[in-house]
C-alpha cells in the first residue's frame, strides 16, 4: 500500500467517525492553544521587559557620554557619576567605530532652544474640558532642549513609540515629544493622541555684538508633532528631531559671537550610541571605549538576569502548556484505541483482501498524526487569538499608565512546533494502538470468535 | 453433485500423490482455540483434497468448525497442528507477510456480510484489493470497472454499501474477491443474509467462477440444497470428530 493510499484510507476512517474526531481535535486544540498562547505570551514578557530594560533600543546598546570615565564605573550597568566633560566629536565617533565589536554608532546631538506650544495646545477634537485647561489654553513658551539623532537608523536608538510615529527621517518641520511636554501642559500620559498633529515652534538663538551691545538674534521653526515616543535623553529635553533639523539649529547657535551663552555644548555630540555585535561583546566594547576615554553605560548586566529569569518563567509555562498537551496526546490514544475495537472486523477484512501488519500500522498512525497536526494548528492560531487578545488587555493597561504597548507577532517557531509537535504526540499517542491494529489476527474478518 | 465421500476420518496417514493435481491439499489438521475453561478443539485431524476446478461445500452443524477450517485455508489464521497445502504453499511455514502476499494473491474472500468498508464505494471496495497488490491507480480503476460489469452492477460503481441491496453487496464482495485473478475463491455462508432470489443469483456466479475462471470454490454452507448444488460436499460432524 502506497502513502498516498494510506493517506486516503485514514482520511476516510476520520471521516467515518466524525463526531469522535472533532471532539479529539478540540482536545488537542485545546491543549496546544494553552501551550503556544504560554509561549507566546512568555516571548512577548521577555520582549517587553528587555525592551523597557534596554529603554527600546537594541540589547547591546552602549551609551557613550560626552565626559571622561571615573575608574571603577566599568563594571556597572549606570555609572553613578561621570567624569570632566569631553568633547565627542566626528574624529572620535570615527574612533570608536572603528573598535572591534562595535556594530553601529550613532551620535545624538543637542541643542538648547525656546519652545513655544500652540494655542490651544491639544487638537480641536479634544475635549472641550481638556482644552479649556489652563496650561492647555494658554500654554507658556519654556527653555528646552532638541535632540537630534539619525532616525534613518531608529531601530539601532533606545526608542519606543507611544503615540504616533517618529519624524521622517531629513525632515525639518517634524518633531516628536516625551511624555513630559504632555504632562506639562497638565495632561495625563493617554491624552498624547490630542497632542500629535498639533505644531510648535521652537527657535535657537545666536549672540550677535551690535556697536558694543550684545543682542540675540533667534531662528525659529515651525515643526508638526507626528508622535510622542516614551524615552527622554536628559529631564530637559523633551523634544526629538531629525538630526538634520538640530544640527541646522546648533550651526546656527555657533555661528555668534559666544556659542556659550545660549548653553550650546561644545561637544559636537551630546552622546553615541554603539550598538556591540552581541550582547557578549558590550563588556569588551565598553573595556575599548573607556580606554580611549569615554564614560559608557549599559545595562548589560540587567539584561544578563532579566533573560535569566525570564527563561525560568518560559520553561515553567512551556510546562504546564507540554502537560495540557500530553493529555491531549491520551485522549488521542483513547480514541484510536476505541477505534481499533470499533474496528477489528473492517482490520480484518483488510488483512484478508492482502494488507500486511504495517499496512494497518501505517493506516492508524496516519488517522492519529493527522489528528495531532489538525489540532495542533488550529491550537497554535487559537494560541496566538488568545495571546492577542490578552496583549490587548495589556495595552490598555501599558497606554493607561503613559508606557507603549506590546506587540503580539506570530512566532514561526511556535507555529511550526504547535503543528509538527502535537502531530509528533499524537503519532506516539497512536503508536499502541497502531500496534494492536496491526497485530489483530486476520481471523477478525471472520468475525469474533 | 458428486455424493461420494471425500474424506474418512481414517483418513490420516495418507500420503498426497506427486502427480497430484490438487489444489488444497489437507492432512491431518488439528486447531483448537484458548477458552476460560481450557483448549477447545474444532478441528481434529482433518484430511480433505480439492482438485483444481471444483466447486467443494463444507457444511457441518455450528460449532463443527467450518469457517475455522476456511480461515485456515485463507490464511487467516495460523495451523496449529498438521499439514495445509494450498496452490503449493505451505501455509504453516509462511511469515506474516508472505501469508499477506498469499491473501492479495492466491485467494479470495466472500463472506457472509460482505465484509466491504463502508467507507468506501463500490468501485473503491474493489480498488482497495488491487491497491494492496500495487497496481497502478489507473489500471485498478479500469479493472474495478470491468469486474462491476461483470457482476452487473456498473451503473452502482459510485454507491456506498449503505446504498445498495444485500444481493448487490455480495456480488460487490465477489467482484473483490475476484480482483486479483485467485485460484480459489473461499466463500463463508455467501448467501446466508440473502433472500431466495439474491441467493440463487449469487450461487449462480460462483457456480460459474470455474468455469470462466478456473477458480476453485470452497463454500461453507448451512444450506442442503445449496450444497447439493456444489460438486463435492465435505461434512464436519462435531468438533472433535470428522465425517464425510
Amino acid at each position: 500500500m502506497t502513502w498516498r493510499d494510506a493517506i486516503r484510507l485514514a482520511v476516510l476512517g476520520i471521516g467515518r467517525r466524525l463526531s469522535r474526531a472533532v471532539l479529539t481535535v478540540a482536545a488537542v486544540m485545546l491543549a496546544s492553544a494553552l501551550l503556544s498562547s504560554l509561549l507566546i505570551a512568555g516571548d512577548v514578557a521577555r520582549s517587553r521587559v528587555l525592551d523597557q530594560v534596554s529603554r527600546g533600543g537594541p540589547l547591546s546598546g552602549i551609551r557613550v557620554d560626552a565626559a571622561a570615565p571615573i575608574a571603577g564605573t566599568l563594571d556597572t550597568d549606570q555609572p553613578s557619576r561621570l567624569g570632566p566633560a569631553k568633547t565627542i566629536d566626528e574624529a572620535a565617533r570615527r574612533q570608536i567605530r572603528a573598535l572591534a565589536g562595535v556594530r553601529s554608532v550613532l551620535a545624538v546631538t543637542v541643542q538648547p532652544v525656546l519652545v513655544v506650544p500652540p494655542v490651544p495646545a491639544v487638537l480641536a477634537s479634544a475635549p472641550a474640558a481638556m482644552r479649556a485647561l489652563p496650561k492647555v489654553a494658554a500654554p507658556k513658551e519654556y527653555s528646552d532642549g532638541i535632540v537630534g539623532a539619525d532616525l534613518r537608523r531608529a531601530s539601532d536608538l533606545p526608542l519606543t513609540v507611544v503615540e504616533g510615529r517618529l519624524p521622517t527621517p531629513g525632515s525639518h518641520d517634524e518633531v516628536a515629544v516625551t511624555p513630559a511636554y504632555v504632562e506639562r501642559l497638565g495632561l495625563q500620559p493617554t491624552d498624547a493622541q490630542y497632542v500629535v498633529g498639533t505644531e510648535i515652534e521652537y527657535g535657537s538663538a545666536r549672540a550677535v555684538n551690535v556697536l558694543g551691545r550684545r543682542n540675540a538674534r533667534g531662528r525659529w521653526v515651525r515643526a508638526l508633532i507626528v508622535g510622542v515616543i516614551a524615552q527622554e535623553v536628559d529631564s530637559r529635553v523633551q523634544i526629538l528631531a531629525p538630526q538634520e533639523a538640530v544640527i541646522a539649529a546648533r550651526l546656527w547657535s555657533t555661528g555668534g559671537d559666544d556659542p556659550r551663552i545660549f548653553g550650546t555644548p561644545e561637544s559636537p555630540y551630546k552622546a553615541l550610541f554603539v550598538v556591540a555585535q552581541s550582547l557578549d561583546d558590550v563588556p569588551k566594547v565598553r573595556r575599548l571605549i573607556n580606554e580611549v576615554g569615554y564614560s559608557t553605560s549599559a545595562p548589560e548586566q540587567l539584561i544578563a538576569n532579566v533573560k535569566r529569569y525570564v527563561h525560568v518563567v518560559e520553561i515553567v509555562l512551556g510546562g504546564i502548556g507540554t502537560i495540557g498537551l500530553i493529555i491531549a496526546a491520551l485522549g488521542i490514544s483513547n480514541a484510536m484505541l476505541a477505534a481499533v475495537r470499533e474496528r477489528r472486523r473492517e482490520i480484518g477484512v483488510l488483512k484478508a483482501i492482502g494488507a500486511r501488519d504495517r499496512d494497518v500500522r501505517r493506516v492508524f498512525l496516519l488517522e492519529a498524526g493527522a489528528l495531532g497536526a489538525i489540532g495542533g494548528g488550529l491550537g497554535t492560531f487559537f494560541g496566538w487569538a488568545i495571546a492577542s487578545g490578552l496583549a490587548a488587555v495589556v495595552n490598555n493597561y501599558l497606554n493607561t499608565q503613559g508606557f507603549a504597548g506590546v506587540q503580539v507577532g506570530f512566532p514561526i517557531a511556535v507555529g511550526l512546533g504547535g503543528v509538527v509537535g502535537a502531530a509528533m504526540l499524537a503519532l506516539i499517542a497512536g503508536t499502541i494502538p497502531a500496534h494492536l491494529a496491526a497485530r489483530l489476527p486476520a481471523r477478525q474478518a471472520m468475525g469474533d470468535r | 453433485m458428486n455424493s461420494t465421500p471425500i474424506h474418512s476420518p481414517s483418513g490420516a496417514g495418507q500420503t498426497q500423490d506427486p502427480n497430484s493435481t490438487s489444489v488444497v491439499a489437507i492432512r491431518d489438521l488439528s486447531h483448537s482455540y484458548e477458552i476460560a475453561t481450557g483448549d477447545l478443539t474444532v478441528l481434529s485431524h482433518v484430511d480433505l483434497e480439492i482438485e483444481r476446478g471444483e466447486i467443494v461445500a463444507v457444511t457441518g452443524p455450528s460449532g463443527a468448525g467450518k469457517t475455522t477450517l476456511l480461515s485456515l485455508m485463507g490464511g487467516l489464521d495460523r495451523v496449529q497442528r498438521g499439514t495445509l497445502q494450498v496452490c503449493g504453499h505451505e501455509l504453516a511455514t509462511l511469515s506474516g507477510d508472505e501469508l499477506a502476499e498469499y491473501r492479495r494473491t492466491t485467494v479470495g474472500f466472500v463472506f457472509q456480510d460482505f465484509g466491504l468498508l463502508p467507507t468506501l464505494n463500490a468501485a473503491e471496495n474493489i480498488e482497495l484489493a488491487l491497491t494492496l497488490a500495487g497496481v497502478a491507480r489507473r489500471q485498478r480503476h479500469r479493472r474495478a470497472l470491468e469486474l462491476l460489469d461483470q457482476v452487473g452492477l456498473s451503473a452502482r460503481a459510485d454507491h456506498r454499501p449503505s446504498a445498495l441491496s444485500g444481493g448487490e453487496s455480495q456480488r460487490v464482495a465477489i467482484a473483490r474477491a475476484l480482483a486479483n485473478d485467485p485460484q480459489v475463491v473461499l466463500a463463508d455462508e455467501p448467501t446466508g443474509n440473502l433472500d431466495e432470489l439474491a441467493s440463487g443469483r449469487i450461487l449462480a456466479m460462483l457456480m460459474e467462477l470455474p468455469k470462466d475462471r478456473g477458480c476453485t470454490v470452497v463454500m461453507v454452507t448451512h444450506n442442503t440444497s445449496i450444497a447439493r448444488q456444489c460438486d463435492r460436499e465435505f461434512v464436519l460432524a462435531s468438533p472433535s470428530e470428522v465425517v464425510s
